[in-house]
């Protein structure tokens, strides 16, 4: 169980240094490494998730950054997403569950390691994003700068199924929430990435409480998995603003790919 | 600003009371099976009551993280219902209802 813990510090600790978040490593380690049952893996995984997400948030918070109304709007989708997601972990094989994700892994790894090019906020108006309220003012050294969520629809669209990912997987699926709010709906950078780390921890309660439900939370399990991953994250942070991290990134990009082969392997054998 | 200073305050001491209900859990409980080898091989689902026991304080960790984030979206609830921002209000209030009601389902 020491052993557990440690495992779990590393995979907080890359899961920040790669921006690719804990769950996505520590499913994986839990599953390959440790012979953890798949379900009790993701059940860890998804307390890990609310716990380096509230903490995370808790300083975003403050800086500004982070829009609530924005982001409570799309907790409406991420959070109903997420109860169909974790209802159907319950009915599917925890193989098909680690085909899904490895695939997801997969993707996230080539995405993280090739960052795509920036798409600059958009400033032209948009009825539905002003008739719901959705603007705010982002914070930059050159001063306030406002913005408008565009597209709404679309993005509560990517909302549903990236909470529905997150139900199924035990991941935050930040990746896609920030691709939701980011790409389609033209918000700053900024405010995407502080505004998809405050609804994590929201989405994956939704979640949590289904699977407890079902009994995949084990306190035993998920207490020591949740307070290494804490740590990890919490050291990760702090090497993130020295280290190099773009060395790091392709080395981790690498054992990443072949980790999410081997769960792909792994659940089509039905071994997991 | 008040505000976001009270939702900030709310996730730090969620998230540091389920760590340290969670750090003593886990010493209470590890003296005490220190030599048991954990299985998760095998799924059977867990059903635990919260008590003054190792693993009651783990299952208390967490019940408290879990409940971290429903407090931060009733907070929110509140702050838009004193704002009379009647839209999220409801908007709040609904995914406030969807977490409680995932917590019974």
């Amino acid at each position: 169980m020491i052993l557990v813990a440690c495992a779990s510090v590393v995979a907080g600790l890359v899961g920040a240094l790669t921006g690719l978040g804990g769950g996505v490593i520590l499913v994986p380690v839990l599953t390959l490494v440790f012979g953890v049952n798949l379900r009790y893996a993701v059940g860890a995984s998804l307390i890990s998730v609310i716990a380096t997400s509230s903490g995370a948030a808790s300083s975003y918070v403050k800086d500004g950054f982070a829009n609530m109304r924005i982001g409570i709007l799309m907790e409406v989708a991420t959070t109903l997403g997420a109860i169909g997601g974790a209802t159907l972990a319950s009915r599917v094989s925890t193989g098909t569950i680690a085909i899904v994700f490895g695939v997801v892994l997969l993707y996230a790894t080539v995405q993280s390691a090739r960052p795509e090019p920036r798409v600059a906020p958009s400033t032209t108006p948009d009825p539905l994003g002003e008739k719901l309220r959705l603007s705010g003012v982002e914070p930059t050294p050159q001063g306030p700068v406002p913005y408008l969520a565009h597209h709404v629809p679309a993005g509560l669209s990517i909302m549903a199924v990236a909470g529905a990912v997150s139900g199924l997987l035990g991941i935050g699926s930040g990746a896609l929430k920030v691709l939701a709010m980011d790409r389609v709906m033209r918000l700053p950078f900024k405010v995407s990435t502080t505004t998809s780390n405050f609804m994590i921890g929201v989405t994956a309660a939704a979640s949590a409480g289904i699977y407890l439900g079902h009994g995949y939370v084990d306190p035993v399990l998920a207490c020591p998995v949740m307070l290494g991953v804490l740590l990890g994250a919490l050291v990760g942070a702090r090497v993130l603003v020295s280290a190099r991290v773009k060395v790091l990134r392709i080395v981790f990009a690498g054992v990443l790919g072949l980790t999410a082969v081997e769960m792909i392997v792994q659940g089509v054998r039905g071994a997991l | 600003m008040r505000d976001e200073i009270l939702v900030s305050a709310t996730l730090r001491v969620g998230v540091a009371l389920a760590a340290l209900c969670s750090l003593v859990g886990a010493i209470v409980y590890f003296s005490g099976h220190g030599s048991d080898i954990a299985s998760y091989a095998t799924f059977h689902a867990v059903r635990v009551a919260p008590a003054f026991t190792g693993i009651g304080l783990l299952s208390l960790g967490v019940a408290v993280l879990i409940a971290t984030p429903i407090v931060r979206v009733a907070i929110l609830v509140v702050i838009f219902l004193r704002e009379r921002d009647w839209l999220y209000t409801t908007v709040s209030a609904f995914v406030l209802g969807v977490l409680l009601l995932s917590l019974n389902g």
